[in-house]
């Protein structure tokens, strides 16, 4: 019965890691002024736009027994919130080049959250770090498609006897958003050297509605040369009976041109899989999920 | 730092390039322009509510590719040396105005900041004979009013600088923010 429960606890858990949908929204995107700032990033697996679902990492709440007063009854017991194993990082990459994962993240089930105290003027970009996740989808003898979380290597011998078409997956998650003191600066737009990066020919901090930007897609730190969809979806989906998620594809050179149509919060996602030749996983990955602020004219 | 005499350094320093005036250069000396004098009338509205704040309010001139050109008067919360205030935490309200140019061109505008102004008739006037000549074309004259508890109004009224002496009035309907505003544009 045990590892019946523990079984369904993993699926609960790989449904969340896999579902497509995850966000981080800054409470601020803008800020002007002499004084350091601090912005809330709350982040949160959901297919619900900027409606959060599952915490995203971090720290449970549960661990913080010194937040709960004893004297009003309350333990750690009262916030056996479900949590899931991935161990994220707020990752701040800061105006002068350096980064910061020092901020501690807090896992309140429906969400994550963390802040950072933006002490100098310039453009950083926020990312929610955490490793990439090994999965493997197959087909069973019944032609039934199933999944299991693990490397290659870990659970090939777990797989049923007649499994086929066996896919294992490396999934590397990129969630981010931008955030300006005062000036922008543009060292935080370039493309990194690993993995999916999107690259706005206007900066992601003046967006207005009615305006377009040019937008490139990039893999390992080069111009992606090829055709990939971006899918852009405001924010508010549940308030709404069709998602209305706008999508574009890019053109052989990885350019593709967003237009903004209504202000608000923004979810802009790219994903691509490329085929890997390795032990561990037969196909590459990445997925993009950047949010965006546009604002009313 | 003498802001004015900043200012004027920088005049020099633009015409003295201006074959190879950068695009980014808030005035195209390059080109055969014309003395250009925009005078403003602008009204703010006396507003009963509980808490009333002064709006923020800038008007800015820009090209029609909406690039900078220069802006014409920013009225704002401006620290005091006993104030512990931070005026300027609130200069992003002015959404479009700190998207575009106020957050990159903090040097451009000390000139003409000023402090916020109480409800009523306020003046504007500007020479571009004080900075450059303006290029003959399109242009676009933004009104920008934001105010704490309350609404933000935007206008943007597209002028055009024609290469011949010429006087035109313009005059926007009150709205929100702004009562009304008239503009005189004369080369």
């Amino acid at each position: 019965m045990k590892k019946i429960m523990t079984s369904l606890v993993l699926m609960i858990v790989a449904g969340n890691a896999l579902s497509h949908g995850r966000w981080v929204i800054p409470s601020h995107t803008v800020l002007s002024g002499d004084k350091p700032e601090t912005v809330t990033f709350d982040f949160s697996i959901t297919n619900d736009v900027f409606h959060p679902d599952n915490g995203y990492g971090g720290i449970p709440l549960k661990q913080l027994e010194k937040l709960f007063p004893a004297e009003k009854g309350l333990t750690s017991k009262d916030f056996e919130i479900s949590t899931k194993q991935l161990w994220t990082k707020l990752k701040v990459s800061k105006p002068d080049g350096t980064v910061d994962t020092r901020s501690p993240v807090i896992n309140l089930g429906r969400k994550s959250v963390s802040a950072y105290k933006m002490e100098s003027n310039g453009t950083y970009r926020i990312e929610i770090a955490h490793k990439p996740i090994h999965y493997v989808t197959y087909r069973n003898k019944e032609n039934k498609r199933s999944r299991q979380f693990g490397r290659l290597t870990q659970i090939r011998e777990q797989l049923p006897k007649g499994a086929s078409k066996i896919v294992a997956t490396k999934l590397t998650n990129r969630v981010q958003t931008y955030v300006t003191r005062n000036e922008v600066t543009e060292d935080n737009l370039k493309p990194g050297t690993e993995g999916l990066d999107i690259i706005f020919d206007n900066h992601p901090n003046e967006l207005f509605k009615g305006e377009s930007t040019v937008v490139q897609l990039y893999l390992h730190g080069k111009p992606l040369l090829e055709s990939a969809t971006i899918k852009v979806t405001q924010g508010g989906t549940r308030y709404r009976n069709q998602r209305n998620s706008q999508t574009y594809h890019t053109n052989q050179k990885g350019n593709a041109v967003i237009e903004w149509t209504q202000p608000g919060l923004i979810l802009v996602e790219v994903e691509l899989e490329k085929a890997a030749n390795h032990e561990d996983y037969t196909q590459d990955k990445y997925a993009l999920h950047v949010t965006l602020e546009v604002s009313q004219e | 730092m003498n802001h004015w005499l900043f200012k004027a350094l920088t005049i020099i320093v633009l015409v003295m390039h201006s074959p190879n005036a950068d695009s980014k250069s808030k005035v195209n000396s390059a080109v055969k322009g014309v003395e250009t004098s925009i005078k403003i009338n602008l009204q703010i509205p006396r507003i009963k509510t509980e808490a009333y704040f002064r709006p923020y309010v800038v008007v800015w001139l820009e090209t029609a590719k909406r690039q900078p050109v220069e802006t014409l008067a920013l009225w704002y919360q401006v620290d005091s040396a006993s104030s512990q205030e931070d005026g300027g935490k609130w200069l992003k309200d002015l959404r479009q105005w700190w998207r575009k140019i106020g957050r990159n061109e903090q040097a451009e505008y000390d000139v003409v900041t000023g402090a916020t102004r109480r409800p009523g008739k306020h003046k504007i006037s500007w020479q571009s004979h004080s900075t450059a000549v303006l290029a003959p074309g399109d242009y676009f004259l933004n009104f920008e009013a934001a105010r704490e508890e309350a609404g933000r109004t935007f206008h943007r009224l597209g002028i055009q600088v024609k290469d011949t002496p010429s006087k035109q009035i313009f005059k926007i309907a009150a709205e929100n923010e702004f009562g009304e505003i008239s503009i005189q544009l004369e080369n």
